[in-house]
């Protein structure tokens, strides 16, 4: 709070400034002095045990709501496991939220313009340290990392519909590992239980500018499962 | 000892002769081709038009209508420095990408089909 008992409207932080913080209550006072001032957008990383706190605790959550409210756009990225499906959904309610498997990390980026990342202690103060900063590089390289772990990231629907309801959730990845790519075919063409499709045409990676070695193995794997 | 799963196979000629050494049998090209379930037919048999129309630089792999690998074969002679190891290719178990590519693999396999009963 300010010399006059309210939030400021903008980071009372000087510019470039990078801050230690210890304890509960001055994290959470923190966090709340930066919902005052938001004004497009936050986004943050929450582990999985500890998206509970961020419904949990009443003036958190009541914070989370005043910016919906405000149209404030709320991002998350957690991952979305049996124990906190309950939680995730509750956060759903305001957060376009996604998940990623084995997510370590506890931030939030607040108008591209504040960071703020704690870690988590299970003890008596859940919120032990946090960095807090406004210093423009740091942000930035923040926010990028939320971006790349948003952009893998899947739904959290997805998530929820694979674990509630057994669904194997669709997926589209990218190989560049020509080892792990001649893997995957050859798990693909083993696993096969009804029909195999192939178009192959003339490689100019093998030698003899045919069927490369490794596509001579699939050919034979294939002829295998006839 | 075979497992009864339906393997069809769109190539060029000369793979196809590779393939035949391959696996020591012939696989008549022909509308009886059927080896068992090991069917291939030779997309050289389709129009000039229709073959320039065909992405020769890729290979796609779809398995039991629910999983495809399309790997992009152009990117891997283009790294000199690799020793012939980067290479490209995208997996996936969407029902729209898996239909998509199904849906060029039977055009073709349905054209050169075509193209076999005009010999």
């Amino acid at each position: 709070m300010n010399e006059t008992g309210s939030f400021p409207s903008y980071s009372p932080l000087p510019p470039e400034t990078t801050e230690v913080l210890y304890g509960n209550e001055n994290i959470q006072r923190k966090v709340l002095e930066s919902f005052s001032w938001v004004k497009e957008e936050l986004d943050g990383c929450i582990e999985s045990d500890v998206l509970s706190m961020t419904v949990i605790y009443d003036a958190i959550w009541n914070g989370f709501v005043e910016l919906k409210k405000k149209g404030v756009k709320l991002r998350s990225i957690t991952e979305v496991t049996p124990d906190n499906i309950s939680y995730v959904k509750k956060s759903m309610d305001l957060f376009e939220t996604r998940h990623t498997t084995g997510l370590r990390s506890n931030f939030g980026i607040v108008d591209k313009r504040e960071c703020l990342l704690h870690s988590v202690s299970h003890e008596d103060q859940p919120l032990s340290h946090a960095i807090i900063t406004n210093a423009k590089a740091l942000v930035e390289a923040q926010y990028f990392l939320f971006e790349t772990l948003w952009k893998n990231a899947i739904p959290a629907e997805e998530k929820i519909r694979e674990i509630e309801e057994g669904m194997k959730p669709q997926f589209t990845e990218t190989f560049r590992d020509h080892l792990q790519i001649q893997k995957v075919v050859l798990d693909l063409v083993n696993s096969a239980k009804q029909e195999i499709r192939m178009l192959i045409l003339p490689s100019s990676r093998s030698t003899n500018g045919f069927l490369s070695e490794e596509r001579e193995q699939v050919i034979t794997q294939s002829f295998k499962k006839r | 000892m075979t497992q009864g799963v339906s393997v069809r196979i769109l190539t060029s000629k000369a793979v196809h002769e590779q393939i035949e050494k391959l696996i020591d049998e012939d696989i008549i090209i022909r509308k009886d081709e059927t080896r068992g379930k090991f069917q291939i037919r030779i997309v050289d048999m389709l129009h000039q038009q229709q073959r320039q129309r065909l992405q020769s630089k890729v290979s796609i792999l779809i398995v039991d209508s629910k999983l495809c690998l399309v790997e992009d074969l152009e990117i891997y002679n283009k790294n000199e420095n690799s020793n012939g190891t980067i290479s490209l290719a995208t997996y996936s178990n969407s029902e729209s990408t898996v239909l998509t590519y199904i849906s060029i693999f039977e055009t073709l396999w349905a054209q050169t089909e075509l193209a076999t009963q005009r010999l």
